[in-house]
């Protein structure tokens, strides 16, 4: 047995050359890459990774490509790794160095899209654009051109101003997407809620859809209507709720003060004057939509009216 | 006139860039000094929220430097705009141990105003409008033509540390600060006497902090992690007060003591809406790693404790998932994931005096008990296949089952359940073709009773409209509001698109579509009907570092069907 063990010992001592040949082969340096690819190199020496990092001569070009040899030996380009070809290899010795970055292992846009590391990041650019291929507020939207549209709605969240960026909401943390259930957090509201404590409440007064979801009245990528609301006042509040009951009085066509504030008019009432008191914009009355510690004035409405 | 200052405003900063700016760009700094104009009409009634509603000119400096000494790094980037529009983020690396993270966000955020014009009205006695009739709707604005608006910032400060212990682990230490300051439009509805809504501005200043430790440890093939977070929110705010006017007849001021029995407050200066402090802790703990070669799990439990300072109620959620990964093949892997959390609020007793107490006929109790609609369990289901048929192609299949039991909110009037059930069925394809990048995804969701307000509309005609109890006098047709409604499908089917195409690293296409169909026919009232079709194309080229041309043509059309339920009023 001890025998065995020291032949396998020797049969693998002596093959570790060969295999290291196989996988990587010789490495010709950059002076020989620069005979070609002159610009490239100039411009790895200004990026990101050679300025920031500096990790001298051993992060050069072959440390990403792979070995060089063949394909300086043949001029084949499909003998190195590079984002045309071979572009996997290319992405897995990214991982050699960042096997800590984990958005590259197991999040949706790999496992799920097959999207790779040079899809995102740019290695060759300048120094001062980082690694991204755009800046935050841009890459993403570069690919989901349907969210970028609905930023340019009149009510948004200021992303296309460069104020958030969609990594705000969206975690490429290996979580996957915020709106996914494989998502850490409670719910999707705990994303919304990190920005807007202020709705955190728990209320004495709640209105059941904003501990639903946020989404059933909000789309936070864009909306026409005001606050991101998915539709405009009433007809959002209309598609759960009736519309008010004095709503179908009729009205009296004329000015007049109140009979009990003289200090408070005139005023001018027309024939349709409830429709548009009553129907134009729910929350100038029901002003605590997201809920609320005091109570409405109306005894009838057990005080959850959500008025004050 | 107008169309003459935009196109000045618009050749300015061309004009005078090479007097004003200078720029400097080398591989690891950049500068850009400007100017930045703008113009626009200004339009009440949509809000401009972050962009200029005015025409002015803002000076502008945008930064990016890094340098290294020895195995000290740093990054700095800032765009400096205005003393209410500014972005900072630095980065400080001490060799691969130590990193500092510092970010500022500060920018302001118009608010609209809402001039209550629409609320002038007096109720006509006739269908012609001739005989005044007794209610009234009035507002008064106390603070007309003022401009809302409110900066908010936000500050992160996070240090991650490598230990250098046995076990490879590290720790994150967090702080974050928002504050949103400025004013805001505050209204009061006073509806027992005419109804009126008074509204002024007032003073924002809500303030949140958020402290977190974070510590990793790497066990064997496994990376172990734990967090706790505190959050406070405080809201530093006086609180705004209106006069809420005394309970009355509005037509003739008589009748005190019977409007005064149908309200709970009046003749008297109260708080109005206000955002009370809360705070919350949160516990989080998250496993993952690979077994063998071909499986992977991550598993993560939370729990936290969420306390309004003001009323004491207090909401519980507790969360636990499980993943599972497992390579069938080189071109196959399949995956599994469970996930259940739960929510418990506390319930709070509502303490009301009866209804017109003291009054012939009134005495009903109107006290209640508010059981909370967060109350719920919520589990899913998940199972999803990937396989990649070759280099180019990949499909997803996937499967989610998910149940929400909640405690309190009825969905479902015919039997009182309040349990959703939903089976979502989706299929995916991407392709990569060297520079073209392609994908079409289509899913169908089944959804057994989807939220709704079980309680929404009045619908019950054949019913005889009965009085409140107790009270033959008035009749309040509210009462026999039974109708369901809900803008949430019970079905619901999307299929969507997306293609880009890189030409060169300076230019590239991308074309997008998309369509939604969905219906709610589970509703004892209507059916809902909802759909949705977008469709765009984009052309990028980018002209050198500082220009990119773009060209694109974005469709949007959303049509939700509903009925609008409106109630005749007879009391």
């Amino acid at each position: 047995m001890k025998e065995a063990k020291l032949f396998l010992m020797t049969v693998l001592v002596c093959a570790m050359p060969l295999a290291y040949a196989g996988a990587g082969g010789d490495l010709v340096g950059d002076e020989s890459c620069a005979g070609c690819h002159e610009e490239l190199v100039a411009s790895f020496n200004k990026s990101f990774h050679s300025t920031f990092f500096k990790k001298g001569d051993g992060f050069k070009c072959e440390a990403c490509h792979g070995s060089g040899q063949a394909h300086m030996d043949s001029e084949d380009p499909t003998l190195i790794a590079g984002p045309e070809n071979n572009m996997k290899k290319l992405e897995q010795n990214c991982l050699s160095c960042h096997s800590d970055v984990v958005h590259g292992l197991k999040e949706k846009h790999v496992m799920e899209y097959g999207i790779g590391c040079t899809d995102c990041h740019k290695v060759h650019q300048p120094a001062y654009k980082g690694s991204l291929a755009e800046y935050e507020d841009q890459l993403c939207l570069k690919c989901h051109q349907d969210v970028k549209a609905k930023m340019y709605l009149p009510s948004h969240h200021p992303v296309k101003e460069g104020r958030m960026t969609c990594v705000d909401c969206h975690k490429f943390d290996g979580s996957e997407d915020v709106a996914s259930e494989n998502t850490m957090p409670e719910r999707v509201n705990e994303t919304c809620l990190s920005c807007h404590p202020q709705y955190r409440g728990p209320f004495v007064f709640e209105h059941a859809p904003v501990a639903e979801n946020c989404m059933i009245c909000h789309d936070p990528h864009g909306s026409v209507a005001n606050n991101l609301l998915k539709a405009n006042e009433p007809f959002l509040c209309l598609q759960c709720h009736q519309m008010h009951f004095h709503t179908a009085l009729p009205g009296y066509e004329g000015d007049f003060v109140p009979h009990n504030h003289p200090d408070r008019g005139p005023f001018t009432s027309t024939l349709t004057g409830s429709k548009r008191g009553f129907l134009t914009k729910c929350t100038q009355c029901h002003t605590r939509v997201h809920g609320s510690d005091l109570p409405s004035e109306a005894r009838s409405a057990q005080g959850k009216a959500l008025t004050r | 006139m107008k169309k003459l200052a935009i196109f000045l405003l618009a050749c300015l900063p061309l004009i005078a860039w090479p007097a004003l700016a200078g720029d400097h760009v080398d591989s690891s700094n950049y500068v850009e000094i400007g100017v930045r104009g703008s113009d626009a009409s200004k339009d009440h009634n949509q809000v401009s929220e972050y962009s200029e509603s005015s025409t002015k000119i803002n000076g502008m400096l945008k930064l990016r430097t890094m340098d290294t000494k020895g195995d000290l790094k740093y990054r700095l980037d800032l765009a400096l705009f205005s003393n209410e529009d500014l972005k900072m983020k630095l980065v400080i690396n001490k060799g691969n141990w130590f990193t500092s993270t510092t970010t500022y966000n500060k920018f302001l955020h118009k608010l609209g105003h809402d001039s209550l014009s629409n609320m002038s009205w007096r109720e006509a006695a006739d269908q012609a409008g001739t005989i005044p009739a007794h209610k009234e709707l009035t507002s008064v604005d106390y603070t007309p033509g003022e401009e809302f608006y409110k900066t908010y910032e936000d500050f992160r400060q996070v240090f991650d540390i490598k230990l250098n212990t046995s076990i490879p682990s590290d720790i994150q230490v967090g702080f974050r600060a928002q504050a949103r300051n400025g004013y805001h439009q505050m209204m009061q509805l006073s509806h027992c006497d005419t109804c009126h809504v008074q509204t002024k501005g007032a003073k924002l200043d809500e303030n949140a902090y958020d402290v977190w430790a974070k510590v990793h440890a790497k066990v064997n093939k496994f990376d172990v992690s734990y967090k706790y977070t505190y959050s406070k929110f405080n809201n530093g705010a006086d609180q705004t007060s209106f006069y809420i006017d005394r309970p009355r007849h509005p037509a003739n001021g008589g009748a005190i003591d019977e409007f005064a029995s149908r309200t709970l407050y009046g003749g008297e200066v109260l708080p109005t809406g206000f955002n009370n402090d809360n705070k919350k802790s949160t516990h989080e703990v998250h496993v993952e790693g690979t077994v063998g070669d071909k499986d992977r799990i991550v598993a993560g439990a939370s729990y936290s404790d969420l306390t309004n300072y003001f009323t004491d109620l207090d909401l519980t959620t507790s969360t636990g998932s499980f993943r599972w990964s497992h390579k069938c093949r080189t071109n196959l892997v399949m995956d599994a994931f469970l996930s259940y959390y739960t929510m418990d609020n506390d319930d709070i007793f509502i303490d009301i005096p009866a209804w017109r107490d003291g009054r012939p006929g009134g005495g009903q109790p109107l006290s209640w008990t508010r059981y909370s609609a967060y109350n719920r369990d919520v589990s899913y289901v998940k199972l999803r296949a990937i396989y990649k048929m070759d280099g180019n192609n990949r499909f997803t299949f996937s499967y989610r089952y998910k149940q929400t039991d909640r405690d309190n909110t009825v969905v479902n009037i015919e039997d009182g359940s309040t349990d959703t059930t939903s089976s979502l069925f989706k299929v995916r394809w991407d392709g990569r073709y060297g520079d073209l990048r392609t994908n079409l995804m289509a899913s169908f969701e089944s959804i057994d009773h989807p939220f709704e307000n079980a309680l929404g509309i009045n619908e019950d005609p054949a019913n005889a409209y009965v009085p409140f109890p107790g009270n033959g006098l008035i009749y309040y047709l509210q009462r026999q509001v039974i109708g369901e409604a809900s803008n949430m499908p019970s079905q619901d089917m999307n299929v969507r698109g997306n293609l880009s195409y890189r030409f060169s690293d300076k230019a590239s296409f991308n074309m997008y579509a998309s369509f939604r169909n969905g219906e709610n026919n589970e509703l004892n009232t209507y059916t809902m009907n909802l759909t949705g079709r977008t469709a765009g194309t984009s052309l990028f080229y980018v002209l050198d570092d500082k220009t990119v041309l773009t060209i694109g043509y974005d469709y949007s059309f959303n049509k939700q069907e509903a009925v609008f339920s409106v109630p005749v009023m007879d009391g």
